[in-house]
């Protein structure tokens, strides 16, 4: 983006920069962080991030799912939280989100963790829209295996678009973000207080000190990355590195979504970013998985280290079983992406965000948020910060 | 030379294997890997007590394409087979015992699914060193039994098999309790070919079968499969009653003829005696029947799935992964 580097051109000085809030990661969630402590608090605030443009990496390479509560049949908690916030995703971000095309949910007869009577009595619980599907929809599923479809409310966003949004909103903001910038270490300054970081202009190779009263880690997948080169003791993490497939579908899928619950099956929705479907499997979709505490290699590393081999063959003929109409599903590519889960929530519905504040040093806040329409939920816990700090 | 334009499922169950697992797999995965691109491995727990699940895990880190189904409790073979068929995913899919079968036939036994169209039935060269009375009451069931209810298998028949999806998709449409996968491939009537192969030993002695649970099993398998002994027992029942009715005959016309009618005990008891033998053998088969009507009316699921998990390869060591990274 050229704003974006204009701003990095300007700022290759050997001064420290003075900063209230540094927000490591130019994900969705970095950038909402950096928008509201900017807008709300007038702090002064600038955003690094390791790629070239904003929203590139887990908060691009996902299934775009705005969820609206469907899909935590098993957790009543995060199906509420996640109507609420899917309104007002579509309340602010609606120009980024896609909602023109037909959602269903089916419910498998075996091997499902719900039955389809559950779930209806979940969903009027939650308040989420359920409507018994139509013949042609029905037509499309293997009646043998599949209890019951309906036809619901969900939607897509466009990562792209939102990029954009997000780099507008943050330039009339006034928050510079430093692209191709990596974050090496934070540690407690010598001297008055705050944080002080160290970040490498990838580009010229410069390293450069940030000095910040609150650092926000918002890395995702190198969450632990920088905490272990800070040496701050790792966070309980969990690594996958996640497939989704993209895939061509008949004209008569253009327009439509469907997710199979509630066990090893598979979605598949409209990826607007690209003008294709999004193709995911639970079983298929996880190509390797470590605990960040078990392993010494740096994530990224890793993961660019991989040669994956796409599963969509796998995906595609499991999916046939339930859903025969899908045949001629064509792959067009495969975005392979490093997700990161928090080890409690793997038994259950639960996706809690991490709002993690460090002790030593203090100040330094690590973030992971798992879908990026829940990102509203971190309104009061950055309240919260905000105000304990004024107080101290 | 590896053919990537098929997808091969190999459904392995397991019991109480912890003992030969390591080597079975390592076996499996090196002649899948040599033959076949595209595949997957389930590996179904029936319920093991021992070290089954740890080794598994272990092996999860160690080979892809694997998957791990614990079921939760024992539910017998038959079952820990259906557990893994219902969830594999391939064009040909084989399944396996871990301690006769050897994973070098492969190759010939998805060769001849493929080249029929149908199933490929393993035939062990060899019996496994089982009992003498075992033997001698599995090849009577076989032979006496096969010819009576119409399935016709070699003596040797084992549980290695290979199916073509198609097949398969039939064969999972039999829901039915009582689940003998050799008898449903027989049934279904897709063509079948035979393979014949060396049992290899991988646990000396082998694991033991009872007679008692063989003869148990034969019950159910002739009662699950067949409605002829109700018939035969209905035919013994009307003839019984011809014969009850010639009695009665015969009683009148003593009654109608003979000054004294008193005498002739005998006969009366054997008749009597005679009834009430015809009577209870038709009511055991009855029993036997009202039994299964009621089990299969249950409908409760025929398993139940504890955990699943899959291969999750990480290589750690910076070294190793160098490596991965130039051979594929």
């Amino acid at each position: 983006m050229v704003a974006g580097e204009s701003r990095t051109a300007a700022s290759r000085d050997a001064e420290p920069m003075e900063l209230d809030c540094a927000i490591v990661g130019g994900g969705m969630f970095g950038c909402w962080i950096a928008l509201h402590l900017a807008l709300r608090h007038g702090a002064r605030v600038a955003i690094f991030e390791r790629e070239s443009s904003l929203l590139r990496r887990a908060s691009y390479r996902n299934q775009a799912r705005v969820h609206n509560g469907y899909h935590y049949p098993r957790s009543i908690l995060t199906g509420l939280r996640s109507r609420v916030n899917s309104e007002r995703f579509l309340r602010e971000y609606g120009d980024c989100v896609d909602t023109e095309f037909a959602k269903y949910y089916a419910v498998a007869k075996m091997s499902s963790n719900v039955t389809a009577a559950q779930f209806e009595r979940f969903c009027s619980r939650i308040g989420a829209p359920l409507a018994p599907a139509d013949p042609v929809a029905l037509s499309w599923f293997d009646r043998e295996r599949i209890e019951r479809v309906w036809r619901v409310a969900e939607w897509a966003f466009d990562a792209d678009r939102l990029a954009q949004r997000m780099s507008q909103d943050l330039e009339a903001a006034r928050v510079p973000i430093l692209f191709r910038h990596v974050a090496q270490q934070v540690r407690g300054a010598e001297s008055g207080g705050g944080l002080e970081l160290e970040v490498t202009d990838l580009a010229t190779g410069t390293p450069r000190l940030v000095r910040s009263r609150l650092v926000f880690n918002a890395t995702y997948s190198d969450l632990n990355g920088l905490l272990s080169r800070s040496r701050v003791e790792k966070i309980a993490l969990k690594q996958e590195v996640a497939e989704i497939t993209l895939v061509e579908t008949p004209e008569a899928f253009r327009r439509v979504g469907v997710t199979l619950m509630c066990g090893p099956f598979f979605s598949f929705m409209p990826f607007p970013s690209r003008g294709l479907h999004s193709f995911s499997h639970v079983r298929y979709t996880p190509h390797r998985s470590w605990y960040d505490r078990d392993v010494s290699f740096d994530n990224q590393q890793y993961f660019e280290s991989l040669n994956e081999r796409s599963s969509w063959a796998a995906m595609q003929k499991d999916a046939l079983r339930y859903m025969p109409a899908i045949v001629d599903f064509k792959q067009h590519d495969a975005l392979f992406e490093l997700k990161t889960v928090l080890p409690q929530s793997e038994g259950d519905d639960s996706r809690p965000i991490l709002f993690r504040r460090h002790t030593t040093p203090r100040g330094l806040v690590s973030v992971l948020g798992g879908k990026i329409d829940n990102v509203f939920d971190l309104e009061r816990e950055i309240e919260d910060l905000l105000s304990e700090g004024a107080r101290a | 030379m590896t053919s990537a334009s098929y997808f091969v499922s190999i459904v392995v169950p397991l019991s109480e294997d912890a003992d030969i697992l390591r080597g079975f797999v390592d076996d499996l995965v090196e002649v899948l890997r040599a033959n076949w691109v595209n595949y997957e491995v389930v590996l179904v727990d029936d319920g093991s007590r021992d070290t089954t699940r740890s080794i598994a895990t272990e092996l999860l880190g160690r080979h892809e394409c694997l998957r791990y189904v614990r079921l939760s409790r024992r539910f017998g073979l038959e079952f820990a087979i259906l557990a893994g068929t219902d969830g594999v995913i391939g064009d040909v899919i084989v399944v396996l015992e871990p301690e006769s079968d050897p994973p070098a036939m492969l190759p010939e036994f998805v060769a001849t699914a493929r080249r029929s169209g149908g199933i490929a039935f393993g035939i062990r060269k060899r019996q496994l060193e089982q009992g003498g009375l075992y033997r001698v009451c599995r090849q009577l069931f076989i032979r006496v039994f096969g010819k009576l209810l119409d399935f016709d298998l070699p003596i040797g028949a084992s549980l290695y098999m290979a199916f073509t999806r198609q097949t398969l998709n039939a064969i999972m449409q039999i829901r039915d309790r009582t689940r003998e996968l050799r008898i449903f491939g027989s049934v279904v009537g897709f063509p079948r070919e035979f393979v014949e192969y060396e049992p290899v030993v991988r646990r000396t002695p082998p694991k033991r079968k009872s007679v008692s649970e063989g003869i148990e099993r034969a019950v159910s398998l002739v009662v699950a499969n067949s409605t002829r002994p109700l018939r035969y027992a209905a035919l013994l029942g009307v003839a019984a009653s011809g014969l009850n009715l010639l009695y009665l005959l015969y009683v009148f016309l003593v009654f109608l003829f003979k000054d004294h009618p008193a005498e002739g005990w005998v006969t009366t008891s054997v008749a009597v005696a005679g009834m009430f033998f015809v009577v209870f053998l038709i009511l055991t088969v009855f029993a036997e029947y009202f039994g299964r009507l009621l089990e299969e009316s249950r409908d409760r699921p025929h398993y139940f799935v504890a955990e699943e998990r899959s291969s999750s390869v990480v290589i750690a060591d910076e070294t190793r992964r160098n490596v991965v990274g130039e051979s594929q």
